[in-house]
């Protein structure tokens, strides 16, 4: 992941502990498998995502993104547009 | 392991015997449209979307049979070869008159009408902004469109408002999609509200009436009718596996001609048409429909006692009286309790567990058909205060 990305992957990291307390993520897990959220709420971070960076996500590019680091770089990438 | 031993092994490890037993529960039919049999006991079908209770009425079974004798079991083509026989024009002829539309197009279920539609309209350069609660097949018809896919919160007509603005560059190709009635909680969509706001923009509009189809409206053409704001809605997609007592989608547009999209739509051009015995039913359900407005009627009437009863109770339902009528429950293990209780009271409802609904909760969702009686809803409200006591 690139270094610029750092604001984008705390940010992420943060909503993760909201919609999971219990888990004690890193931004190398896999949000689904390791870090265990549901499908649907990987869609509730993707409208947390867009309200904090205002930003259109598009569902499309979830399925090339695995890991909080990935999501982070794509994230910044949107908002570099 | 293979693939699909691999699959299978996930699936095993994934849900237990008790959740697999109950994927699929068998309901054996009584002769009624409302009455069944299932897990060895007579029970109240209130879990399936036979909103009007059509599915034993006599016009619609004659006009089956009468197909079936005098045209044979199926097509064996689609609609495009061999598969439109005088049936599938005469019932896109029927849809074309209970919309008041000059346009409309039969498919062979509801899930394909929107894998044709949507992937019809949409292509690589399409934008598609969905409501967050629409129906699986909407999301699926958005993926294989190759669309770029974004979705606004459910029913909030001000994030849909603030996303539009964000692709006003992009206008002349966003397609939004919303639902009539909300399949889970039975809620409506603000479809007047979200047509200004569509409108402008200047962005094309669909709404999947699936729920809504013979339940809302004054002839039963769904909220956009209800709302009056038919003219203001692109296409409108539908099926009859619910209202109409058969199975089968349709579109139906007020102001596009789609019969110059159809051979975009390779749902429509690549499956097999309807049976004749199908589109026979669907045709005579319209009539029925018009014909016998008192369904809807009553329909309503069980929605309302069965909502203001089980809110009565304390119990968490939907936001607003419909003929769908769910409660939400925290935990899977007590609404298979609760699912199991209302079964053993003689009342049969859809169970939802996680993931298929949100935030870990659980619905104990009831569809309510004109076709039960007030005896009926009091034996369901009797089921529902044993499982709350």
């Amino acid at each position: 992941m690139s270094e610029l990305a750092v604001l984008e992957r705390d940010t992420i990291l943060r909503f993760v502990g909201e919609i999971a307390p219990d888990v004690k993520a890193s931004s190398k897990d896999d949000i689904q498998d390791t870090i265990g959220l549901s499908s649907i709420q990987v869609l509730e971070l993707i409208e947390m995502i867009e309200d904090e960076f205002d930003i259109l996500f598009p569902l499309n590019d979830l399925a090339d993104i695995r890991t909080v680091d990935e999501l982070a770089a794509a994230v910044k990438k949107l908002r570099d547009v | 392991m293979n693939l699909i031993e691999r699959r299978i092994a996930d699936n095993r490890a994934a849900f237990s015997d008790e959740e697999e037993s109950l994927f699929g529960v068998t309901i054996e039919p009584m002769g009624s449209p409302v009455l069944g049999r299932c897990q060895g006991r007579e029970v109240i079908l209130a879990g399936t979307n036979n909103y009007l209770g059509l599915t034993y009425h006599p016009e619609l079974m004659q006009a089956a049979e009468a197909a079936l004798h005098d045209h044979g079991t199926g097509t064996t083509g689609s609609r495009m070869a061999n598969g439109t026989l005088p049936h599938h024009v005469a019932l896109e002829d029927a849809l074309k008159k209970f919309y008041d539309a000059p346009s409309a197009l039969a498919f062979t279920t509801g899930f394909q009408a929107n894998l044709g539609v949507i992937a019809g309209l949409c292509d690589r350069d399409g934008v598609l902004l969905l409501d967050a609660d629409c129906h699986a097949s909407i999301y699926d018809g958005a993926a294989l469109s190759g669309a770029t896919v974004y979705r606004f919160r459910h029913n909030d007509v001000a994030d849909l408002e603030r996303k539009l603005k964000r692709l006003q560059d992009q206008a002349g190709n966003v397609l939004v999609i919303v639902e009539g009635i909300y399949s889970m909680l039975g809620d409506t969509a603000p479809l007047a509200e979200i047509c200004d706001v569509v409108q402008s923009y200047g962005v094309a509009l669909m709404v999947d009436e699936a729920h809504s189809f013979g339940v809302l409206g004054a002839t039963g053409r769904g909220l956009a009718q209800e709302c009056g704001v038919e003219d203001q809605v692109d296409v409108v997609v539908g099926t009859f596996s619910k209202s109409a007592a058969c199975v089968g989608g349709f579109c139906v547009s007020r102001k596009h001609d789609f019969s110059l999209l159809r051979r975009d739509m390779r749902a429509f051009v690549f499956s097999a048409s309807l049976p004749p015995s199908v589109v026979a039913t669907a045709t005579a359900a319209l009539g029925v429909m018009a014909a016998e407005p008192e369904r809807r009627k009553n329909l309503w009437h069980n929605a309302e006692r069965l909502y203001g009863a089980l809110a009565n109770m304390g119990l968490e339902v939907g936001p607003e009286i419909s003929p769908i009528v769910a409660v939400t429950l925290n935990d899977p293990e007590g609404a298979v309790t609760a699912w199991h209780g209302l079964l053993d009271k003689g009342v049969y409802v859809n169970l939802v567990v996680p993931p298929a609904a949100p935030d870990g909760k659980s619905l104990l969702r009831c569809s309510l058909s004109a076709a039960h009686t007030d005896e009926h809803v009091n034996q369901m409200i009797d089921a529902y205060r044993s499982i709350v006591a």
